[in-house]
């Protein structure tokens, strides 16, 4: 078949920007450790049963040296932790998220930045993240819970480091 | 008026036909596909690709790389 020589110039084109596109999405990935929110390994869990897992008792435990671990239940139609107290996490700490939701369909959106996900009844959305400056968060819920589902937010406290309280910290697993 | 089935291909080939054929007047010179150069519409359409990929880049490394914190894992 005989190919216009223009046409071939922007046949070439699209090529290429499928290319681009393709390989800015790997750079971002692998070099700009832009990640996504996973589902914990261990599965799921019974929903109507969070008592009897580590989300019996929601807050930070501390796992490592500047490591931090956020168990929280999203629910009609709070954040435990977040709403009415804010949680509060040193900065520069690694942070690992885990939440899920004992009701209906909930997600977590903490305003002006790209901490983001899903919280599905009986699946554990989990993802690491490093608050590098102290400051205040505004967390959402952003897939609709139910009628007060506009009402339900949280707030997130960065400290420094060395104003980071301890004894808020959960001990038991 | 003629019913789909008269208006058929069949029927309207020798018209088509006549369209091509050099019994056109208003033709003024004919030329072949590759002499054909729309250089305008090049330059459109490089254009618009040159802004397509500018705009992609701000959007992914200004506002979307540059909105952190992020997802590290
Ligand atoms: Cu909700």
């Amino acid at each position: 078949m005989h190919i216009h020589r223009f046409e071939k110039i922007w046949i070439g084109l699209s090529l290429f920007l499928i290319a681009v596109c393709t390989g800015i999405v790997i750079y971002g990935f692998v070099a700009l450790d832009l990640k996504v929110p996973g589902i914990a390994d261990s599965g799921t869990i019974d929903p109507m049963n969070l008592a009897e897992t580590e989300f019996a008792q929601p807050g930070v435990r501390k796992v490592g040296e500047n490591e931090y671990e956020v168990y929280m239940v999203a629910r009609q139609f709070l954040f435990l932790p977040g709403t009415g107290r804010p949680l509060t996490l040193p900065a520069g700490a690694e942070v690992t998220f885990h939440v899920t939701s004992p009701d209906v369909l909930h997600g977590i959106h903490v305003s002006g930045t790209n901490l983001n996900t899903m919280v599905i009844p009986g699946q554990v959305a989990t993802f690491k993240t490093v608050f590098p400056e102290a400051r205040t968060y505004g967390m959402i819920c952003h897939e609709y819970c139910g009628p007060a589902h506009h009402t339900m937010e949280g707030l997130i406290e960065i400290v420094p480091p060395s104003e980071f309280d301890e004894t808020t910290l959960l001990t038991s697993r | 008026m003629a019913t789909p089935q008269e208006s058929n291909a069949p029927t309207d080939a020798p018209a088509a036909e006549a369209v091509m054929s050099e019994e056109r007047s208003d033709i003024v010179r004919e030329i072949s596909l590759e002499e054909f150069t729309p250089s305008g519409t090049l330059a459109v359409t490089g254009a618009y690709f040159l802004l397509l990929l500018v705009l992609y880049a701000l959007m992914y490394f200004v506002e979307f790389a540059g909105n952190g914190p992020s997802i590290i894992n």
